[in-house]
């Protein structure tokens, strides 16, 4: 790789925060995974006392931006990002197409969204073309008529633009949102996150992650289009229907609620269809009020649930792998899904990396497996966060179809330790059975009673005539010992599936 | 069972060693063992077959020895922290457990609850910090027989 190509590399981490993939950067910079570690490597060796660029498995990569900006001074690349006159192309593009969709469809003097980078006429250019074909991915478009520039589409394909290209993957909302006052960003996010405590309150239901990061989203992109572009937007796209669809009362006046709260707090009076967008947000998200019984989940979430785990039972490796609580965890996970495809609706799956690291096969199966879903039952495809959701439900199951792991719990009289031990573990580490409590001096007729143990934790040392594993471990049970035990219970397991 | 507490006893404790010692000449000083000195090694030998420790100042030494008829249970909270409790650790309070050789079911399940308890968090922490009111009301809410014989007696006893 060029110095040229390490330097876009560097360009893009810096414009991004949070991990950014492998997978992601090589895409972007037309090059293999495999030269991106490497030149990871090579600009990390030329700042040995810390690195500048943090690799994490399964999440991608992250530059360290102070490092780089301090061990970068003087450098002319470092200075052009500190200025922004002489911003990087990929920084100074996306915050163009921040300005420029944040106020959608309301045009600009190109002058007045260019001038400030001091670039030519045919960079103004490039940088168009470029934005187009971004853009063009949302159905969007961006006209040029003389000196005027503006973004043009549907509302729906303006937000998720915003939610896709300007919200960081971490779910925090980017810090340069075109916003240069931080005062008002902090402002309009706590009132955001008060009105996610409001629908929990009101619901009582817990949102959980990463719904509540959605929903946060959602309604910050939806202040940050009212205040940029007002009146200028399209509400008129036909979602009227769906008001009269709100099946749920209850979360329909929960909506008309929080809907009310932002009119006060943009002076404004929001139109009805906003109440419909945060209804489909809701019923797409995983509201956990309780689990719900079998027989309260509907007919078509029971039948979808039930053709992936057929399907992917269809693998020889999960076989077994159907139980009744898997259908339970995933039947209440495949409804709001069901309501996202509905509605078009994407959420961020920050693991996905790492699922797809740990669980490859298994990613692969449920892929595949929900490619002929959406075929079987005509429903809008379902990308790879969602199967990377559907992909950790799966994976439990498989964790929870491993046999226990036997211990036996041993201190001097099998009274004192070690049933402070036994409580312990009880706690942390439900996957272990404890079948029995003993004095180190009955230990050898205890394990000739209980062949199926695999291990014996002990709070005092241990006969060397114990022939199977064996830890020993503080009665106070630290976070060391507790590390010990997971690297024994793993390497158990390694033993048992060979 | 019999259960005490020593709360910041006068005992000439200067090490891990002259402190077993003290808590053993001290059971056996309220006739509750009939020999000091082997109860003491044994509590030595339970301390060099691994730590003892449950709280960064708390120690639980325990043994099994036929010089105690009944299930005992002595909590100490001395005067000043010892350093050196099994070399490293420095301790301040200790609640010691002797069994007899064979002890009765109801005293080891009795035993058993204990420990497990000892397991919460808040229990430890009460045992760690807390005023002898407090800890007095924690054991008697852990032993059961204590809290009978209350009526009957002061129990746990301090001195």
């Amino acid at each position: 790789m060029t110095t040229e190509h390490r330097q876009a590399l560097i360009d893009y981490l810096m414009n991004h925060r949070g991990f950014v993939s492998g997978e992601q950067l090589s895409a972007v910079l037309g090059v293999s995974t495999k030269t991106i570690t490497r030149n990871v490597k090579q600009i990390n060796a030329q700042h040995p006392n810390a690195p500048i660029i943090e690799s994490q498995r399964g999440r991608g990569y992250r530059i360290d931006r102070q490092h780089y900006l301090v061990t970068a001074n003087g450098d002319s690349n470092a200075e052009r990002l500190v200025d922004p006159n002489r911003m990087t192309s990929m920084g100074r593009r996306d915050a163009v197409l921040r300005q420029l969709l944040v106020a959608s469809p309301h045009s600009y003097r190109i002058d007045a969204v260019w001038g400030k980078f001091y670039v030519s006429d045919s960079t103004i250019s490039s940088d168009i073309k470029i934005l187009r074909s971004v853009l063009q991915q949302y159905h969007l478009i961006l006209n040029r008529s003389y000196d005027q520039i503006w973004i043009e589409g549907s509302e729906a394909d303006v937000r998720r633009s915003i939610n896709d290209l300007l919200i960081t993957d971490s779910g925090i909302l980017d810090e340069d949102f075109g916003h240069t006052d931080q005062r008002m960003q902090r402002r309009d996010s706590a009132f955001v996150t008060h009105q996610l405590d409001l629908i929990e309150e009101l619901t009582h239901a817990k949102i959980p992650y990463p719904y509540n990061v959605n929903l946060f989203s959602h309604l910050y992109i939806l202040i940050e289009r009212y205040r940029g572009a007002g009146a200028l937007i399209d509400t008129s796209s036909g979602d009227d229907a769906q008001l009269v669809s709100m099946q749920q009362q209850g979360l329909a006046k929960v909506c008309e609620c929080v809907i009310r709260n932002l009119d006060d707090y943009l002076d404004t009076t929001l139109p009805g269809v906003e109440v419909a967008n945060l209804y489909q947000y809701l019923t797409s998200s995983r509201i956990d009020s309780g689990r719900i019984t079998v027989s309260e989940i509907p007919e078509q979430v029971r039948a979808v649930t039930d053709f992936l785990i057929d399907r992917v039972s269809e693998d020889p490796s999960y076989h077994d792998i159907g139980s009744n609580d898997l259908f339970a965890s995933l039947a209440n996970h495949i409804k709001p899904l069901l309501n996202r495809l509905e509605n078009h609706i994407s959420v961020k799956n920050n693991l996905l990396e790492q699922i797809k690291l740990e669980y490859p096969h298994l990613f692969d199966v449920v892929r595949e497996a929900s490619a002929q879903l959406v075929q079987r039952y005509r429903l809008n495809s379902i990308d790879d966060e969602e199967n990377g959701f559907i992909t950790v439900y799966f994976a439990q199951a498989l964790e929870n179809m491993h046999a226990p792991i036997n211990i036996l719990l041993v201190c001097t009289t099998g009274l004192g330790t070690a049933q402070l031990l036994k409580a312990k573990i009880e706690r942390r580490f439900s996957e272990l059975n404890i079948v029995e409590t003993v004095a180190v001096r009955d230990l050898k007729d205890s394990l000739a009673s209980h062949d199926e143990v695999d291990l014996v934790i002990s709070t005092v040392g241990l006969p060397s005539s114990v022939h199977i594993a064996t830890l020993v471990v503080s009665a106070m049970f630290t976070g060391e010992d507790q590390e010990q035990l997971e690297h024994e219970v793993d390497r158990i397991r390694k033993g048992m599936s060979r | 069972m019999k259960s005490l507490i020593a709360w910041e006893p006068q005992w000439c404790a200067h090490d891990a060693d002259s402190l077993v010692e003290s808590m053993a000449q001290y059971l056996e000083s309220r006739g509750l063992i009939n020999d000091g000195k082997r109860v003491a090694a044994a509590l030595r030998q339970r301390e060099s077959f691994g730590n003892t420790l449950i709280a960064d100042n708390l120690a639980v030494p325990h043994a099994q020895s036929d010089a105690a008829d009944e299930a005992i249970m002595l909590f100490v909270k001395l005067r000043e922290a010892l350093s050196g409790w099994q070399g490293v650790a420095t301790v301040d309070r200790l609640i010691v457990t002797l069994l007899p050789e064979r002890p009765s079911e109801h005293d080891a399940a009795v035993l058993k609850n204990f420990f497990q308890r000892l397991a919460d968090e808040r229990i430890t922490q009460t045992f760690s910090v807390g005023e002898c009111d407090e800890v007095r009301e924690t054991l008697l809410q852990l032993l059961p027989d204590c809290a009978a014989g209350r009526k009957r007696r002061r129990s746990p006893t301090t001195q």
